[in-house]
């Protein structure tokens, strides 16, 4: 670096005294007045010097860093300063660009970053007005501009036309004519809602000669259902929303009640900030309702895993930072995620911003490994009203039974002979189960050995357990992980069945992050993991689950100490049916102990059932195994069991007392009561009235669909910086918090989901309205102001119309965040009705149309051409919501690419009206989505999408002539141009002309399709069999009063229409 | 004294060069100079084609030969006696050092180790290992490069398989051949630059149309699959009833409509949509010419096997790569699951290597005897390793294997590669590389580089950051070199 210095010494000083180039100073005569350090200085510097002096401390040269001002500034060793305000002649920066001296010169020559004449003059003329530096300029809080004025011989509708007229001007560009009736009619009704006018309706707005007549249909469009679905559309992709969960089997989830809510939300047109506010924190608004919490499902929208053998923590840490990237990105134009591994290398978000950021989204019981196919934790019911009405009734029965027995006992009580008299004890009585550990046979069974236990056919092993002397006789002991028994046909075990278990055991292991299960059925990830299990945990404490699906429904009690290693305990359980976890006990060496829940919220059967297919079985019980697999592990008990004994009722303290053979006489008088109790006829009718209502409750609540929902843990998990982002490498501890150089976060804001919507709606925030009316001028205009809708910062583009952008950011805020009067904004401007016709000379001075000195054209996306298509023909079905439908597809594209998922495993398309519905309804899996929309560049969702492409390519042509849904569209519009009034060819070649493109035909054209028809005809003629075979093509009927070849020749001519350039480019 | 950053500072102006031609943002230097910035690139492709060469390329094409579900390599490559001699006995703890395993088998309690129960001999002049299983590739060895020393980070199949396809473990990045295609264009008007042959009716571990998809580059660089029967191509086929003539006639008329739009309009977005349509109509001739074998010689389908006359199976697939490399195709990527044996691995890993065998290789020999072998690189691989202890019971005549992340084999073949070349090498356990590892992004910068592409110049700008196929590692492995 020392060298580095001395360079500078030598050179600077001649430079001083050198006039700039020529070609400089001729520059300096077309440059701004001002010259601004964000829009003119920071791209250079950023583009051209960065790369030696900019953030990246590894590269960085000569110690030498441009991007802050301090360092920029100083005095160097070499008593030099890069940068001397108002002295460029003083800066060596100034020096070294204008130099010629190969060894001088910057940026070295074999860089090729070479600067252009007026980018060094922009830089000298930045010094000598004071190198001001800047924040970047999208954290700086928009201020309202000054809209400014322009010749009265141009139309300025809103200050929209002010802003971009002027800066036309300032371009050497002028505004275009007003685009015609039809061309402008068929725009707006696409944007605005994705379906084109009806030929009445254009007609009406030809016919409206009325001042107010555009404004008229915006308003009406705007209101539309069709608007709600035209921008929930939109909303889809950055909230990467899906039916499949993306990664491996791609299994099914339910997820379009979300979808439905968006819909609704943009048709009441709620306020963005409470349409933002509701999806990140609707759970935690006071009194959420159930909308509300439906609304969070945009965060459980993520991909998710479901390949055994994944690490669980791994897979939800990615969730975690899923919701951190889509939070930043959707609301924000921020692209935290390169802070994920090390401190952004653009923008001033640290690798610690990024994890206090995320912590707002790392308090959610869910998993990181789920099964195939449903939706996983946490939940929220989506009951009807009329079901919710029924199981309101129903609880309320619940209570008046519990109340029953609790005055009954209380009448027990009262009676004094009870108390006097202890009944006799006999642990052996309604026992359904005994196995005292004292045998093994072995049988040959279809080519393998298996064991017998005790004689006992239901007990088997495939394993080989040991017999050892055990607690009473013989015991069996476990040291192989392939040792387990089986317990078949004991009876389905479900919530309202009381279950009590007692037995003998002596272990040894206590490892890290492993359980030994005694005894249970719960299945594995496909299956939810339904079923109960009775288990010692990793730090050897006993634990009941009743499980219907984890992490959400299920009951899940622990004890609180430690059974004791290397010596026989008797541990046990009672379970009294009644759902809940105070309904169990725990007992060691007979002793009821102290227990913690950890859950308890089940609703729904536990009945075991086979992976995937989910039909119910019942699976025998294991005794020293888990069924579990794939998680790392498997449950695996080692050491002895013996005496085992099952009850299918809740056994009393008493009996637990007897079967660890201590004396029932040193327990308390009020157990002693609940053995009585329990025996008690009367209490036993009570009981089993109890048991039938709750069946019925669960069996109504299992078919009561669930959507994935936010849900705050009761106790905050700790968030860390994960080094490197690696989830098993976790440094420092966060909180949750947001990055200061954006916004500081307000010390009276709730350091959680909710707070964090209030930040961003902050009026103060400089990017949330930025963004989102920057992504709405996408939508509408084709490209953003920012063009990098995705990255307002460091790296994104720069904005076209910085004032205009800001002056629509604070439109928006303070207008209450509305969507439609922010549209309503952009599609009444005079540019939005502008021409999209332009001079070859305008083009080639904007060729990417960045001044909209005429309306913008581009390919429409994929789900608008379809519905066009749709439209035209009349098969679309304008049913609003509901479940996700399957137009038809190529057959075999799902099984080829998996077989995992059991829901998802071919695509059966739909029939009837669910083929004609909306795009946007087309059913999402993610690796493998619907290839047509594919080829127009739909996204697969599987991450949060701002902007699309818009590519051209030969797929397109294939999709749009060959693909069923467009080949029946175009059969059916050509039934239809034949029912229309007028006989004569040409009135209905236009009128299907009209239908497909929104526009009346030129005779030129109608003569086109005269001769398309002719040819078309002639053929069909020649091969009617071909025709048939044509019009066979979709579901939809035939209709058989139409000629088959002149109707086969009219769908050529609608194919043409619906590949006719106005079918799918905006103009 | 910039000699050292040369290459990154380059970068950044070549993207700037390369976005002026066309391609994404152009945000900085259309601000800067907003009345020269470039148009929306309707001539994308005659700009891309070889500017986006750095260097000379060995390989024109590539034929990538995926092995889905991660092929043993103990058993077919990677010989190691000391296996054999310690079978059954416990992985010594030395050996595995807490080694992160995947959640199938960390709940074992007992990692049994498993000589490979097939046969090894040496093959060639090169005299490579190669098992019994592979009796075909073993003859072909003298033009295979072995890598014994492959490595990645992930240990399960979705992530590992998104990993080596699109150089990241998580769904998003444009997939490899889709990077080529941006890179370098096509070489056959009529058809796509990356194809994808799957083969049919092959169960396994999932394939993702993500593997070779464009993530956020252009969808016109995603990978089109081809497929057996009669629609080879989606929606390339003409409707029923539908005539060539019918389909020529029809387009000629909307060619008239287009033409007059583009009278009225004057965008040239219309004219570059004529083309397409034009190549759509090529298509339709041009790929069924492809799939059509009949005209391959007898002793072709000899050299390919027996189920090389079964559309839709591996080893069509693999005469149907040679055929799309002799037109041009940049990137063929095969896919054949069914790899994955975590249990019964001795009867199906034959079932995969007699599907797999015979075909691959002579693929190796077809394009060598036609020339093409030089300029076409192929790949024979899957996703990881698998481990040396049995998943699940180590019985006398049957165990499985895990995923292994630390080491594997694959070979390659052409293009650039030395031949009957053997590198890296495992320790004797087959559990860690003793030396020469390859990293993915190692392997995936060597091929990018056998292309003549520097992986690190090689970007797209997205979410405000240059994305580039091995993210900001790998290195081209250069002993691998000719």
């Amino acid at each position: 670096m020392r060298f580095f210095d001395f360079l500078l010494l030598i050179f600077l000083l001649p430079a001083c005294h050198t006039s700039l180039p020529e070609e400089v100073e001729l520059a300096m005569a077309n440059l701004p007045d001002e010259i601004s350090y964000n829009f003119h200085i920071k791209p250079i510097l950023s583009d051209r010097c960065y790369a030696c002096h900019g953030p990246d401390e590894e590269a960085r040269k000569g110690d030498l860093r441009l991007d802050l001002e301090e360092y920029a500034k100083k005095l160097r060793d070499s008593g030099n300063k890069a940068i001397v305000p108002h002295r460029s002649a003083r800066s060596a920066l100034a020096a070294r660009i204008v130099s010629t001296d190969k060894e001088y010169q910057m940026p070295p020559p074999e860089s090729k970053l070479n600067l252009l004449p007026h980018e060094k003059a922009m830089l000298i003329k930045w010094i000598d007005q004071g190198a001001k530096y800047e924040k970047h300029w999208s954290f700086i809080s928009p201020k309202k501009p000054v809209v400014p004025a322009i010749p009265e011989k141009y139309t300025a509708i809103n200050p929209v036309d002010n802003f971009l007229i002027a800066e036309m001007l300032n371009q050497g560009l002028t505004p275009s004519a007003q685009e015609g009736a039809e061309r402008l009619l068929r725009r707006v009704y696409l944007d605005l809602t994705g379906l084109p006018p009806s030929i009445s309706e254009v007609d009406a707005f030809i016919a409206d000669q009325s001042p107010g007549a555009f404004e008229n249909v915006v308003d009406r469009l705007l209101q539309s259902v069709s608007c709600a679905e035209r921008l929930t559309m939109e909303w889809m992709d950055v909230a990467r929303y899906a039916d499949s969960h993306g990664l491996h089997a791609d299994g099914w989830r339910n997820m379009w009640p979300w979808r439905d809510w968006v819909i609704e939300a943009f048709h009441s047109n709620m306020s963005y900030n409470q349409f933002v506010t509701e999806q990140l924190a609707g759970d935690l608004l006071p009194g959420a309702d159930r909308d509300q919490i439906i609304a969070t499902a945009f965060h459980r929208n993520h991909p998710m895993t479901a390949e055994g053998g994944v690490i669980d923590e791994e897979f939800r840490l990615e969730y975690v930072s899923d919701r951190t990237n889509t939070t930043a990105t959707a609301f924000m134009g921020l692209t935290m995620e390169c802070a994920k591994c090390h401190d952004h290398k653009f923008d001033p978000i640290s690798q610690k911003n990024y994890y206090e950021f995320s912590a707002f989204f790392n308090n959610q019981r869910e998993l990181g490994m789920t099964g195939d196919d449903g939706n996983f934790g946490p939940m929220l019911t989506l009951a009807s009203s009329e079901t919710e009405e029924k199981l309101t009734v129903m609880e309320k029965e619940i209570k008046d039974v519990d109340r029953q027995i609790r005055e009954r006992k209380a009448e027990l009580q009262k009676v004094e002979a009870y108390l006097q008299s202890l009944p006799p004890i006999d642990i052996d009585k309604n026992l359904a189960f005994y196995l005292p550990l004292e045998k093994v046979r072995t049988r040959q069974l279809e080519g393998s050995s298996q064991k017998v236990i005790d004689g006992n056919q239901k007990c088997t092993s495939n394993g080989d357990p040991k017999l050892v002397p055990g607690k009473v006789g013989q015991a069996l002991e476990f040291d192989h992980e392939y040792d387990e028994l089986y317990l078949a046909d004991l009876g389905v075990m479900d919530v309202e069945k009381p279950l009590s278990i007692g037995i003998w055991i002596h272990t040894r292991k206590k490892m890290e992050g492993k359980t030994q299960v005694l005894i249970g059925n719960a299945g594995e990830k496909n299956t939810g993991w339904r079923g109960w299990d009775f288990y010692l945990d990793q730090d050897n404490r006993l634990n009941l689950r009743l499980i219907r699906s984890l992490p959400h429904n299920l009951l899940h009690v622990r004890a609180q100490d430690s059974v004791p290693l290397q010596q026989w305990v008797h541990v046990g359980f009672t379970y009294d049916g009644t759902g809940r976890a105070s309904g169990s006990k725990m007992f060691v060496d007979g002793w009821q102990v102290q227990t913690m829940v950890e859950y308890d919220r089940l609703d729904k059967n536990i009945r075991t059932v086979r992976p995937g297919a989910h039909e119910e079985f019942e699976r025998p019980l294991r005794v020293a195994k888990s069924y579990r697999a794939f998680t790392g592990d498997n449950g695996v008990f080692e050491g002895k069991i013996d005496e085992l004994r099952i009850y299918h009722r809740e056994a009393s303290p008493l009996e637990m007392t007897a079967m660890a053979g201590q004396d029932p006489k040193a327990l308390a008088a009020a157990d002693r009561w609940t053995h009585i109790f329990l025996q008690d006829p009367s209490i036993r009718v009570l009981q089993r009235s109890r048991r039938q209502i709750l069946s019925e409750i669960i069996s109504i609540s299992d078919s009561v669909p669930e959507i994935m929902v936010m849900e705050e843990m009761m106790q905050p998990r700790a968030t860390f910086i994960l080094d490197r982002g690696q989830y098993d490498a976790p440094l420092e501890e966060v909180q949750a918090k947001t990055p200061d150089e954006v916004l500081p976060y307000p010390s009276h804001l709730p350091s959680n989901r909710l707070g964090l919507a209030t930040w961003l709606f902050d009026p103060q925030h400089p990017l949330t309205s930025r963004a989102t009316v920057n992504r709405y001028w996408q939508m509408i205009f084709g490209r953003g102001i920012v063009k990098s809708a995705n990255d307002l910062g460091n790296q994104g583009a720069l904005p076209s119309h910085p004032d205009l952008l800001d002056w629509l950011a604070i439109e928006f805020r303070d207008n209450g965040w509305d969507v439609k009067a922010l549209l309503k904004i952009l599609v009444m401007s005079a540019t939005y009705q502008q021409s999209s016709y332009t001079t070859p000379e305008q083009r080639g001075l904007d060729p990417e149309n960045i001044y909209l000195s005429r309306s913008s054209s581009y390919r429409w996306p994929a789900e608008i051409i379809r519905d066009n298509a749709l439209s035209a023909s009349g098969l679309l079905v304008r049913k609003v919501g509901g479940p996700s439908v399957k137009p038809y597809q190529p057959d075999g594209l799902w099984i080829e690419k998996g077989s995992f998922s059991h829901v998802l495993l071919r695509y059966e398309p739909s029939s009837g009206e669910d083929l004609y519905r909306r795009s946007l309804y087309t059913f999402i899996k993610r690796t493998s989505p619907h290839p047509a929309m594919t080829v127009f560049d739909a996204p697969n969702r599987d991450v949060c999408t701002l902007t699309r492409e818009t590519t051209n390519t030969p797929l397109q042509a294939l999709v749009l002539l060959n693909d069923p849904q467009f080949v029946e569209a175009a059969r059916v519009l050509a039934q239809r141009v034949q029912k229309h009034a007028h006989s004569d060819f040409d009135a209905r070649a236009a009128y299907a002309f009209r239908l497909a493109t929104g526009r009346h035909s030129t005779v030129e054209e109608i003569q086109v399709l005269k001769e398309t028809f002719d040819e078309q005809l002639q053929s069909f003629q020649q091969n009617r069999k071909a025709a048939s075979n044509l019009l066979a093509v979709g579901e939809h009927a035939m209709d058989s009063n139409l000629s088959v070849v002149e109707t086969a020749a009219w769908t050529m001519v609608a194919g043409i229409l619906l590949n006719h350039d106005e079918a799918y480019m905006k103009r | 004294m910039f000699c050292d950053d040369t290459n990154r500072v380059y970068s950044r102006r070549d993207f700037l060069t390369r976005t002026s031609l066309g391609i994404g943002a152009v945000t900085l230097a259309s601000f800067l100079n907003p009345l020269t910035a470039s148009s929306q690139g309707t001539n994308l492709k005659a700009n891309l084609d070889r500017s986006g060469l750095h260097f000379a390329p060995s390989a024109k094409r590539i034929i990538y030969l995926f092995q889905s579900g991660a092929p043993s390599q103990i058993d077919l490559f990677d010989h190691k006696p000391l296996l054999q001699k310690m079978h059954g006995q416990e992985l010594p703890e030395s050996v595995r050092q807490g080694q992160r395993l995947t959640g199938m088998t960390a709940g074992q309690t007992s990692f049994p180790l498993v000589g490979s129960p097939f046969s090894f001999a040496k093959h060639g002049q090169s005299g490579a290992w190669v098992s019994e299983l592979m009796p075909h590739t073993a003859k072909i060895v003298d033009e295979l490069c072995f890598i014994k020393s492959m490595y990645t980070e992930a240990i399960n199949h979705d992530p590992a398989v998104t990993f080596i396809q699109s150089g990241s473990q998580f769904p998003g990045r444009p997939s490899m051949g889709a990077w080529v295609g941006y890179g370098l264009g096509t070489d056959n008007e009529n058809l796509p630059a990356f194809v994808v042959l799957v083969t049919k009716d092959k169960f396994g571990q999932p394939l993702y149309a993500r593997s070779w998809g464009n993530g956020f580059l252009p969808s016109e660089h995603q990978g089109v699959q081809f497929r057996a029967g009669k629609n080879p191509v989606l929606y390339l086929d003409n409707p029923p009833g539908v005539s060539a003539d019918n389909r020529e006639s029809q387009l000629a008329k909307l060619r008239s409509l287009q033409e007059i739009q583009f009278g009225e309009l004057g965008d040239p977005e219309i004219q570059a949509r004529i083309a397409q349509y034009e190549m759509a109509f090529r298509m339709q001739t041009s790929v069924p010419e492809i799939m059509n074998t009949a005209n391959e010689p007898a002793y072709i389908y000899e050299m390919y096997g027996k189920d090389s006359r079964k559309p839709g199976t591996y080893a069509a697939n693999c005469l149907l790569a040679r055929r799309l490399a002799e037109r041009g195709v940049k990137f063929i990527q095969l896919y054949h699951q069914g790899w994955d044996q975590h249990g019964n691995l001795p009867e199906d890993i034959r079932t995969q290597a007699d599907e797999t065998d015979q075909a691959s290789a002579a693929l190796i020999i077809d394009l060598k005897q036609r020339g093409l072998l030089e300029d076409t690189l192929v790949i024979w691989g899957g996703e990881f390793g698998r481990t040396n202890y049995s998943q699940g019971r180590l019985t006398s005549d049957n165990f499985g294997r895990d995923h292994h992340p630390n080491c594997y084999t694959l070979w390659m073949a052409g293009g650039g590669v030395k031949k009957g070349f053997t590198f890296g090498a495992t320790d004797d356990f087959g559990y860690r590389i003793a030396s020469d590892g390859v990293h993915i992004h190692d392997f995936q910068a060597t091929i990018l580089h056998l292309l003549g592409i520097d992986h690190e110049r090689l970007t797209y700008k997205h979410q405000g950051r240059r994305f580039r196929l091995t993210d900001v590692h790998g290195e081209v492995v250069k002993s691998l070199l000719v």
